[in-house]
């Protein structure tokens, strides 16, 4: 993803706006609109239509030193648009693959996302790991431990999460957010884009 | 000042202030029984969940390998060598020297005492280099160390003695006692000068006894106590690094240092478990290079890594110590890690950096991670260790032992295991089965084992591992690991080509499986590529099995990009494999991962274009010929021949998907499917893809008028994803130059609005706010405009998304020209664009007249919106409402129920306006007023505006429209008596008002068929005989209608059983049962009527007898007429024979009560009455009468006030006495009569009266 950025350089500073495109990944009916709904709006539907093709939300959320601007891609989990991912987790800095801790062959797919992105996104993409429903752990069928140990030997933030009762919605949203490059490093574009700027001139390298 | 320190995490060591530690005693700290109940130090520290993390151990420390086929199985860390010469001397001696008790090791001499008090002394060839006979006097040796220059040996008696030895044998000094009188010795351990050694007694006491030799003069042992047992009872003791002596007590360990005057640097609380010994094994850390040996380290000077592990049972804890900070106010310890085990433990050394070895109480060896806190049960033989018991016990000095020494007695084993002092490697055990080493195996070691068994696949697999640091190992066998996985690969491949002796195919195919996929990992994993391109290929494409389980097995790696700069012959073998195994899909993922020099061009662009592998054909083009176009447009013409259609097969779906895939790869500059183009593709291909698809005209010409081809067919194809497309793109450099993002957004909207599509006018949409709210574009006002239209246009929609688009779309841009899009929306009616454009200006009026001239229902809840949440000014609320009263009748016309709704929350006051005279304006009002009286039910009003006789008329108008069918928004029925249940069905609540006047009565009359209603009506007027004429006219009338008849015999039982306090009731009944009874004779032929009616009868029966017996004896002659009672049994009649006479005794009862009451009333009436004519003389002042003075011989009136007259000489109509005249002096006022108490005859109401008499169901 190319980068652009405000032309004159300012020192970095609390009022600093950065970009990031966030995509959502996994299996069909784990939560993955629900997520998203309940981090963006606050809201939850018992009863969520399925996705086509892709949603398109953002979100702000603010870091004690800069304000990150989410362009969330809800993808579809359905099978079908399976080959279309690539088209929103290429350029994107952060993913969330998302299982359903009641259903363990979500688990599974979701490792094959992991690996897909481990082979074909950005390198430096920002992966976490969300098991969704944790309200109805009861019906659990992945265990905490497993999926924990998972995430860790793939170096994915994780967090067991409920959009229903929006427990780790904002935090996991929020462990991406501390854990994107707000500071560019040196020589590297950032792909994030300041919002304080005016369109026609941003190009440089990072955001402010 | 806390003696013990706490145990808060990081804390437990801090002493406080340092300038008060001397003053406190090491005494002091172990007698601080005051601090044992110190929740903090008495809590188990496993049990804290502050202290730190507690480990379960239980898992298993097994390597774990990267998929079950590919494991590979690690021997025991440790290994159990028996020194044969050594265990064979102390063995077969043992009836001579006594059993061995203790071990003791320094600069390759074994020291070994008996029980008989022997020394033997050994070199670790297991020489017997000297021999020193006990004096059994002096009991048997308990102890043995050497001084740690290794020139002296202090051996600990049962009896309290202490022997110190040369090591060539001679007797250097004799401490007679060296604990407290009468107690054995222990332990014995030599401080760094050499010349000091500190015991410890089995009475729990800690000595320190120095050996001098003033110049000239006999040897001198100085003993000084620093604990005595009846205090602090110490079990065992260790040197540790920097002059640290640790203590451990029994509740405690404590640090402590001897010089210069005795202090305690912490203590740490180990009160659990008191049946095991607690055990102490420390670990300071050495530069990678030096060997780690124990002696060494009590020499150090630097003490950085230095941590210490207690175990006690099956509790285990590592803490860091901060040696800099002792003799300071800082911290001195860290707890690292807290451990639970499995078993218990008796004793621990710690043996490497990662490693340390414990001994349960059954011998078992168990290996410890303390930085992963695993813990694994070695599979190697027990340890039959020696036990200290008898020793513990004070067998040697009658038992007067400690009780914590006692305690720990069973499993102490301090003496029979010590540290070798070469390495920490080592440690050397006393078992009963003789001396024997227990050592950690190294790396060689373990691949010697391997090669042992021969199995090159479990050696090949760790020594991946150790090249790729997944298992730990020292750092000389990871230099020499990847040489030797080298030559281990080198194995693996003679022995895969070796394949097996002989048999089946199935067998040499297994095997080939086995090898080649560890021959894969080894070879790719462990960077042998080039011997795998070479070597491996080479040989193992020599013959076809091999070669295809080869090939088979090569899929993960591929995928992986593990394969790095393979050569073309496997590459095109591989892929024609795939080809030929028909694994098209594996194929189409492992082209693109190939480097393009390394393809057989030809070869994958025939199986490409035969099988559609759309993602090889792509990568040839893009890498071989550089040319991005031409498959794009291949695609897109492929695309055409079925993007018009609404279905999709499969293969369809996925070249759709491929081509929008592509398209996003090379509009932002990326590769096709991953990774990046170099710099001048990067600037070249998205410019050209995007002059390709937003081409006026088709490459080929222009065969059609078409314009914009290939954007009209993406957005035919899917508009959501082309547009997501062009949106995930968005910010790339292509569209920002020229402001061609927005040019070409201009044009998707143009040819939306051409292709009137509603999918891709949505989408268009969608994007133009993704876009804006993205500041990339600024909004194309006029697109969105036409899009709009053009969309509001289309009816009906077929998308539940297209609303919100458009609202979205109409949030974010404000169109120019509102008049189109609302005449757009009015036609069909939108209601909530035309909200959200009207209410966006305030302009309410306007949109509620868009509502009016539609009739759209929609209005109510819009009028209800606006007066709620729109936040109106006081003159836009006066202004709108006036609005609204102005409408009102237009209101109530489009829908009832929703305009009462709207009444009844917001125009109460219109209600009061509604109570019409003329018929057509009652009609007009009636549904919404019918809606009122409902929400008023509802919500349990009776009353439409308090006032009563506007209610009455008001709900005249509702009875009045349900009698009469007016139109409303109730259901209606062509049932001619539905209008009589709908008006009874408002009765239960309305019934007053609708029985405060004739009017309702009247109107219902008018209905012939609402006759329960004129009933109910009746009745609450109080006008009953008519109700009961009326509902015995329905039963005559309805009596060849069993059905009917039998609904209204039962509207007639409920009528009397309402009515049951009047008189008249009973009359009502023996009518309706006399008619009954006559309908049951003619039923003789029917039995199933028959038994119906007499069942009725029955009820009748007991319903008569309730208001009174009057009709008891009519009843009787009926039934004894009706020929089912006649011949009935008694069990089938008898309750009812008991209820009539039950009946009648109670009237009786009854009758006699009140006779009784009006006797006894009467009596005290009759005594007065009596009273008083016996008082007429003092009543009468004079006989004679007054008037005329003659005496009482005629009829006269006797007045109050004492006079007599005779009734002739009376003039006075007012009967008064002449002598003041007052009236009605002749009445004397009736007393109060004095009744008796009242009897309570309502005691047994509740009590059946039948059951009184007979059970009813007693036969």
């Amino acid at each position: 993803m190319a980068a652009r950025n405000a032309g004159t350089a300012r020192p970095g500073g609390p009022n600093r706006t950065c970009q990031f495109k966030l995509v959502l990944l996994g299996e069909s009916a784990v939560g993955k609109s629900s997520l998203v709904l309940r981090f963006v709006k606050g809201q939850f539907h018992e009863y969520q239509e399925s996705t086509i093709g892709a949603a398109f939300l953002t979100q702000t959320v603010c870091l004690d030193d800069a304000t990150i601007k989410f362009e969330i891609w809800d993808t579809a989990g359905q099978e079908r648009y399976h080959s279309l991912a690539p088209m929103y987790y290429r350029g994107a800095q952060a993913a969330i693959v998302v299982y359903d801790i009641t259903n363990q062959e979500s688990f599974q797919k979701a490792k094959n996302w992991v690996k897909e992105l481990q082979r074909q996104a950005s390198p430096n993409i920002v992966m976490a790991l969300a098991g969704n429903k944790a309200d109805v752990a009861n019906k659990r069928t992945v265990e905490y431990e497993e999926a924990n140990a998972y995430a860790e030997d793939n170096a994915l933030l994780f967090m067991e999460t409920s959009a229903k009762t929006s427990m780790n919605v904002n935090d996991i949203f929020m462990a991406i957010a501390k854990k994107l490059p707000i500071g560019p490093a040196q020589g590297e574009p950032t792909g994030t884009v300041d919002m304080n700027q005016p369109q026609q001139q941003q190009k440089g390298s990072c955001c402010k | 000042m806390s003696t013990s320190g706490s145990l808060e995490k990081e804390d437990w060591l801090d002493l406080g202030d340092l300038n008060n530690a001397p003053t406190f005693s090491l005494e002091d700290a172990l007698n601080d029984t005051e601090n044992l109940s110190d929740p903090f130090l008495d809590e188990q520290f496993a049990v804290d969940g502050e202290f730190g993390s507690v480990s379960n151990l239980t898992e298993s420390t097994a390597h774990s390998p990267d998929s079950h086929s590919l494991t590979y199985k690690l021997d025991s860390a440790f290994v159990i060598q028996p020194h044969q010469v050594i265990s064979h001397q102390i063995l077969s001696n043992e009836k001579k020297t006594g059993r061995v008790i203790a071990v003791a090791e320094r600069n390759g001499w074994i020291a070994v005492v008996t029980s008989k008090g022997q020394l033997l002394l050994f070199d670790l060839n297991g020489n017997l280099n000297q021999f020193h006979r006990g004096d059994e006097t002096m009991g048997g040796a308990s102890c043995v160390t050497f001084s740690l220059d290794g020139k002296f040996l202090a051996i600990g008696l049962q009896k309290g003695a202490i022997k110190i030895m040369t090591i060539d044998n001679k007797l250097y000094h004799m401490i007679d006692e060296g604990g407290q009188p009468g107690q054995g010795i222990i332990q014995v351990i030599y401080t760094k000068d050499n010349h000091t050694v500190l015991t410890l007694d089995n009475g729990g006491s800690f000595y320190e006894c120095t050996i001098s030799k003033p110049w000239l003069q006999k040897r001198k042992d100085k003993l000084r106590c620093h604990v005595s047992g009846c205090n602090g009872e110490v079990i065992s003791m260790k040197m540790m690094p920097g002059d640290v002596i640790a203590l451990l007590s029994v509740h405690r360990l404590i640090f402590y240092i001897l010089k210069p005057r005795g202090q305690i640097l912490g203590i740490f609380p180990i009160k659990f478990e008191y049946q095991f010994p607690p055990a102490c094994s420390f670990w300071l850390g050495t530069p990678k290079t030096a060997i780690n040996s124990p002696l060494n380290s009590l020499y150090s000077t630097t003490l950085k890594d230095f941590r210490v592990c207690i175990s006690r049972g099956n509790k285990l804890a590592i803490l860091r110590i901060h040696a800099n900070n002792f003799f300071t106010k800082y911290r001195r310890a860290t707890v690292i890690r807290q451990l639970e085990l499995p078993c218990s433990l008796v004793n621990i050394h710690w043996m490497s950096n990662h490693m340390i070895v414990g001994i349960d109480s059954f011998g078992a060896v168990w290996q410890i991670d303390p930085e992963k806190g695993t813990a694994k049960k070695q599979d190697i033989e027990d340890l039959q260790l020696v036990f200290s018991t008898p020793i513990l016990k004070g067998s040697a000095t009658g038992g007067r032992v400690s009780e914590a020494v006692k305690a720990v007695a069973e499993f102490a084993c301090y003496q029979s295991v010590t540290s070798a002092t070469s390495t920490s490697e080592r440690l050397i055990v006393l078992a009963h089965d003789g001396l024997k080493y227990l050592e950690k195996v190294h790396e060689w070691e373990q691949l010697e084992r391997y090669k042992e068994r021969n199995d090159v696949i479990s050696a090949s697999l760790y020594l991946l591992d150790v090249c790729r640091d997944k298992v730990r190992a020292s750092e000389m066998f990871k230099r020499e690991s990847h040489s030797l996985l080298a030559e281990k690969a080198h194995s693996l491949l003679t022995e895969t080509v070796a394949g097996v002796g002989g048999g089946a195919l199935s067998d040499l195919l297994a095997h080939y499986r086995k090898y080649i996929r560890v021959l894969l990992k080894v070879c790719i994993t462990g960077r042998l590529l080039d011997f795998l391109y070479i070597a491996c290929w080479d040989r193992l494409s020599m013959d076809s099995l091999s070669k295809t389980v080869f090939l088979d097995h090569l899929d993960e790696y591929v995928l992986d990009g593990a394969l790095i700069d393979p050569p073309p012959p496997l590459v095109n073998e591989y892929l024609q494999h795939l080809a030929a195994e028909g694994h098209f899909s594996q194929f189409q993922s492992a082209v693109v991962r190939f480097p393009i020099h390394t393809l057989d061009l030809h070869t994958v662009m025939s199986i490409c274009k035969q099988n559609s592998i759309y993602d090889g054909i792509i990568y040839v083009n893009n890498k071989a010929l550089n040319d991005y176009i031409t498959p794009l447009e291949n695609m897109l013409a492929e695309m055409r021949t079925f993007a018009h259609r609404d279905m999709f097969s499969d293969s369809e779906q996925i070249l759709g998907n491929k081509v929008l895939v592509y398209l996003n790869c090379c509009l932002s500059g990326m590769a096709y499917p991953f990774g990046a183009l170099d710099e001048e593709n990067r600037k070249r291909v998205p410019l050209e893809t995007f002059r390709c698809i937003s081409s006026l005209k088709e490459k080929d010409g222009s065969e059609s008028d078409e314009q914009y081809p290939y954007l009209r067919l993406l957005l035919k194809y899917d508009p959501q994803q082309f547009l997501n497309v062009v949106s995930t793109c968005a910010d790339v450099l292509l569209f920002q130059l020229d402001n061609r993002l927005q040019r070409f957004v201009d044009t998707i909207g143009q040819l939306c609005v051409n292709m009137k599509c509603e999918l891709s006018l949505i989408h268009f949409l969608n994007l133009v706010v993704q876009l804006s709210e993205r500041v990339l574009i600024a909004p194309p006002i006029e697109h969105v405009q036409d899009s709009v239209i053009t969309l509001l246009r289309m009816s009906p929609w077929e998308h539940s998304s297209t609303e919100n688009s458009i609202l979205t779309a109409l949030y974010h841009v404000t169109p120019d020209d509102k008049r189109r899009i609302i005449r757009a929306a009015q036609n069909p009616m939108r209601p909530t664009i035309l909200s959200f454009l009207y209410l966006n200006d305030r302009k309410f009026e306007d949109l509620i007249k868009c509502y009016l001239e539609s009739n759209s229902t929609e209005v109510y809840s819009s009028i209800g919106g606006i007066l709620k949440e729109a936040e109106l000014t006081d003159d836009e609320s006066a202004e709108f409402r006036k609005y609204l009263m102005s409408i009102m009748e237009n209101l109530f016309k489009i829908d009832g129920w929703l305009c009462a709704n709207l009444i009844n929350d917001h125009f109460r006051d219109v209600i009061a306006s509604m109570a019409k005279s003329n018929e057509e304006e009652r009609k007009m009002v009636f549904p919404v007023l019918a809606g009122i009286a409902q929400l008023r039910k509802v919500s349990n009003q009776p009353s439409f505006c308090n006032d009563d006789e506007l209610d009455e008329k008001l709900f005249g108008i509702v009875f009045e429209g349900i009698c009469k069918g007016w139109p409303s928004w109730m259901p209606s029925s062509e049932d001619p008596e539905y209008a009589d249940r709908q008006l009874i069905a408002l009765f239960p609540f309305w019934l007053q008002l609708a029985a405060s006047t004739d009017f309702c009565l009247n109107i219902a009359v008018g209905n012939e068929h609402c006759v329960r209603t004129v009933i109910r009506l009746l009745e609450a007027r109080q006008h009953l005989e008519r109700a009961f004429d009326l509902l015995f006219e329905q039963l005559e009338k309805n009596k060849d209608h069993d059905n009917i008849m039998s609904e209204w015999l039962d509207e007639t039982m409920k009528f009397c059983s309402r009515q049951s306090s009047k008189n008249e009731t009973s009359d009502r009944m023996m009518r309706v049962f006399q008619f009954v009874s006559e309908r049951v004779a003619e039923f003789e032929e029917d039995s199933e009527k028959q038994k119906k009616m007499d069942e009725s009868l029955r009820t009748m029966c007991r319903q008569i007898l309730s208001t009174g017996t009057k009709y008891a004896k009519q009843l009787v002659d009926k039934l004894l007429e009706s020929p089912s009672f006649v011949e009935s049994t008694f069990e089938d009649n008898g309750g009812l024979l008991l209820d009539i006479m039950a009946s009648c005794e109670y009237e009786a009862e009854l009758y006699q009560e009140m006779i009784y009451l009006i006797r006894e009333e009467n009596l005290s009436l009759a005594q007065k009455l009596e009273m008083e004519v016996s008082r007429r003389a003092p009543l009468m002042h004079n006989p004679n009468c007054i008037t005329c003075e003659q005496p009482m011989h005629k009829s006269g009136y006797v007045f109050r006030c004492g006079h007599f007259q005779h009734i002739e000489c009376s003039t006075n109509i007012d009967r008064t006495c002449t002598c003041d005249g007052i009236p009605d002096r002749l009445v004397v006022p009736r007393e109060k009569p004095d009744r008796p108490e009242k009897r309570n005859i309502f005691e047994n109401w509740d009590t059946k009266l039948n059951c009184r008499v007979f059970p009813k169901d007693s036969s």
